[in-house]
């Protein structure tokens, strides 16, 4: 049966055949099969440990005489307190369904990545890239294959997982629904991970650290909403829907946006794995992508508001998360130097006639839809788009100034976003190692860190707006900017805008040039 | 009848950063021709079977294999399937055993069983690595690792061969049993196109020649043709009697065209632009006239000898 069931995975997919035996060692079984043995008799030893013993007043496993949580324990004819089990069991259970996911999700991405660039790094990947067989078929056998030793240690714990479900009465539907959303969760992770190596990461550390990161943000929300019956996760109404309101709604809801995640990843990393000199998306993806993000976003915005609650907060919380979106956003979007010297050189040598006779507009088609042409003129686009779906919203708020507040926030975000990819995209066309990451750097540093110096320093958006304006978040400040400043910093931002993009230009321009005029102008870029 | 080409590329371009890899290359391969890419280093050889393996994409230019045109961005998984790339650098898998290693290419190429077992079997067999089978691929010399990669490379029958200085760093033994295998795929009608700096090897091997330079394809024949434009035709003598009356007796013949004494030796080198029969008339006239030869060898200039004519550095 088994040797049947491993020839039909061969044949199916050749790429998880061959993780499956490079992975499933007889070593690597036994040391998986130990460990969570282990961890999870250590979970039952101490559950164990923590049973209030006869000498116990209090314990939160004690059946008590009142409803409080810790309270005198009853004891029975024996003189030891009676055990409330359901508790005990309920407590074994929420322990493995915040570890199973854990290990599966922190497991999976630090093998993905380190497996990837690995491969990069040798050049194996190529060979397979030459193959016949389908990129997804490729790397769906990386994602099946490669965090076996993490799924087996799970899979060997989910017995445990059930037996405690069951002993603590816990319905079908929540057990059903952490590992659906746990399914949806590795999904999306694991895609974003090879995202995360074919933009050229390596440090698997870091996928490992990122995922623990947002894992104890989300343990953390969960334990903030947990005792908040009527919601989950603090998620309320979503375009007015109860997303919140019950376990099916919250869950649809997130296995809903780690499945459209998941689309827009998949879609990039196969392009990527296709040909490795395309950017990761194109920029008809980008659109795609934005929409749908801003969307997401927009969504939230729709719910029952408290009277003190004013959309303002919730722009401003948007264009937030819209900060990190394009950061993401701009490192896949921006291609490298080659490929901008080969669009430059040879962008009318493909076209032929038709497009020397319309070449402004295809110039501008270039620049929109175009697979080889600079990021900026597309990231400008993209950031249309938010402003396309907020200002209906900012325009029906009530209050001028407020209004004026959120145009001035969005636009000034905007504007800062845009020098940052013409930063990024400045850095990309150099001539020297490590671009990408020291466009990553630059970018990433030019958002963060002005903040957190001003935040150390005691410079406060209150005090000092003029500052803030200059920052990434410009739209904490404008609340207490004057005009003049407001003005100010808006042409600040246009002119450093500006600078960036026509030295961009002058060097296209240059590297447009054929080898005689520049040899003839004695001049290398 | 129009002949079906391999290889047709038209005005193909490879450029890195402001250097010109590979400048409008126009390369027409036949189908079941051994082609020989000769050049020095940096001459864009490697740049160009790249792109014909589809592992770089070309800055301009169309690449046809077996007439069907090559587009990036897209899987073309039935041109990857004629197509088989051996590059330079051959990386492995040290973790696998050589035959885990074949089998794992065959299933990616679809090759299904009974098929796949019996072709590892055959190409192990070929690449003389069959008592290798079980070992791990880390435990192999250079010079199997090179014939595994060349198994890899065929195991799926491809009908294109690109081998990029498949020979480079191997000893005289192992470079021979490459060459053989190398023989017995032009017999299984694979079209070859293989880069090389053993000049030699490509002599007797190949059936054409390119020539790269600077990116260009600066020649591009059939071997005949190249040598019958570039090389002269020699004969080596060797006589025990007096050289000088060798060479009078060399001078009343038409054909010949030089004497060159070869110092020290009692031999000369007779540059002859006659035919093989004239060749024969030759020796019969020198025996008649009683010189006593111990050596008539008919040869002609080597494919090196005609790279560096052609003007041509070899760089190795």
């Amino acid at each position: 049966m088994i040797p049947h069931l491993l020839l039909l995975v061969s044949d199916w997919n050749p790429q998880f055949f061959r993780e499956l035996k490079g992975r499933l060692k007889p070593r690597n079984i036994a040391l998986t099969i130990a460990t969570s043995l282990l961890v999870q008799s250590a979970i039952l030893l101490y559950l164990w440990a923590v049973l209030p013993s006869p000498t116990s007043t209090y314990s939160r496993y004690c059946t008590s005489k009142t409803d409080y949580l810790l309270s005198d324990c009853v004891l029975d004819a024996t003189g030891n307190p009676i055990i409330n089990w359901q508790i005990w069991w309920s407590d074994l259970f929420q322990s493995l369904s915040w570890l199973l996911p854990f290990v599966l999700l922190i497991g999976g991405v630090y093998l993905l990545i380190g497996d990837l660039a690995k491969e990069e790094r040798r050049g194996t990947l190529n060979f397979i890239r030459l193959s016949p067989r389908s990129s997804q078929s490729i790397l769906i056998g990386k994602l099946l294959g490669v965090p076996l030793i993490p799924f087996l240690a799970v899979v060997l714990a989910i017995p445990l997982h059930l037996w405690s479900a069951a002993q603590a009465g816990i319905s079908a539907e929540e057990v059903v629904s952490i590992y659906l959303v746990t399914g949806a969760a590795c999904c999306f992770f694991y895609s974003g991970s090879i995202f995360y190596a074919f933009l050229g990461g390596a440090q698997n550390w870091l996928g490992a650290a990122a995922v623990w990161f947002s894992y104890t943000i989300f343990f953390q929300l969960w334990q903030i909403y947990q005792h908040d019956s009527s919601y989950y996760l603090g998620l309320k109404q979503w375009y007015n829907l109860p997303i919140g309101e019950s376990l099916s709604f919250a869950v649809a809801f997130a296995v809903m946006n780690f499945g459209i995640g998941t689309f827009w990843i998949w879609r990039a990393i196969n392009r990527r794995f296709r040909n490795p000199n395309q950017t990761l998306i194109s920029k008809r993806q980008s659109y795609a992508m934005t929409l749908c993000f801003e969307l997401l976003m927009f969504g939230f915005v729709f719910r029952e508001h408290h009277r003190w609650d004013h959309p303002i907060y919730d722009l401003m919380t948007m264009i937030a998360f819209n900060l990190v979106w394009f950061l993401v956003l701009i490192a896949a979007l921006t291609p490298h130097r080659q490929t901008l010297l080969d669009w430059a050189r040879y962008r009318r040598d493909g076209g032929a006639a038709k497009a020397k006779r319309v070449w402004r507009r295809s110039m501008l088609r270039d620049l929109v839809w175009g697979e080889k042409s600079p990021a900026i003129g597309a990231i400008a686009l993209n950031l249309f788009i938010p402003v396309a779906v907020f200002t209906p919203w900012i325009l029906i708020w009530e209050g001028a100034d407020q209004q004026i507040r959120g145009f001035l926030g969005l636009l000034f975000c905007m504007l800062f976003l845009l020098i940052c990819a013409a930063i990024a995209q400045s850095i990309l066309f150099m001539k020297f190692q490590k671009r990408a990451i020291a466009a990553v750097g630059v970018v990433g540093a030019l958002m963060i860190l002005p903040a957190i110096a001003m935040l150390t320093l005691g410079v406060h958006p209150d005090h000092n707006p003029a500052a803030w304006l200059l920052s990434a978040f410009a739209f904490v400040a404008m609340e207490f900017a004057s005009a003049p400043a407001i003005a100010f910093s808006f042409l600040a931002h246009l002119a450093i805008f500006s600078l960036f993009t026509l030295r961009l230009t002058r060097q296209l321009r240059r590297a447009g040039e054929s080898e005689l005029k520049a040899l003839m102008a004695h001049r290398t870029l | 009848m129009v002949k079906e080409l391999a290889i047709s590329t038209r005005g193909l371009t490879k450029q890195f950063d402001r250097q010109i890899a590979v400048h409008d290359v126009d390369l027409q391969v036949d189908v079941g021709e051994v082609y020989g890419l000769i050049g020095p280093n940096g001459a864009g050889k490697t740049t160009l079977i790249r792109m014909l393996a589809t592992a770089e994409e070309p800055t301009l230019g169309e690449i046809h294999i077996y007439g069907d045109r090559l587009l990036r961005g897209q899987d073309n998984p039935n041109l990857k399937r004629q197509i088989g790339y051996l590059p330079d650098d051959f990386p492995l898998y040290d973790d696998l055993t050589v035959w885990d290693y074949l089998d794992y290419f065959a299933r990616l190429y679809r090759l299904r069983e009974p098929r796949r077992s019996q072709r590892l079997r055959e190409v192990l067999e070929l690449v003389q690595l069959s008592h290798k089978r079980h070992s791990q691929i880390a435990t192999l010399s250079r010079g199997m690792k090179q014939r595994l990669s060349l198994a890899r490379t065929i195991i799926h029958e491809p009908l294109l061969l690109l081998l990029d200085e498949p020979v480079s760093g191997l000893d005289p033994i192992a470079r021979m049993q490459f060459r053989e295998i190398i023989k017995v795929l032009q017999e299984a009608k694979m079209t070859i196109l293989i880069s090389s700096h053993v000049l030699s090897d490509l002599a007797e091997l190949c059936t054409s020649v390119g020539i790269m330079e600077l990116g260009y394809l600066v020649e591009s024949a059939s071997l005949q043709t190249l040598y019958r434009r570039l090389s002269r035709q020699q004969i080596i003598l060797a006589t025990l009697g007096e050289l000088n009356t060798l060479r009078a007796e060399l001078q009343n013949h038409p054909q010949v065209e030089d004497i060159e004494v070869l110092p020290e030796t009692q031999q000369v080198k007779v540059y002859f632009s006659g035919n093989p029969e004239q060749g024969a008339h030759l020796l019969r006239s020198l025996i008649e006239s009683g010189i006593p030869l111990t050596e008539f060898h008919p040869t002609q200039d080597d494919l090196e000898t005609i790279f560096l004519k052609l003007g041509h550095q070899q760089a190795s």
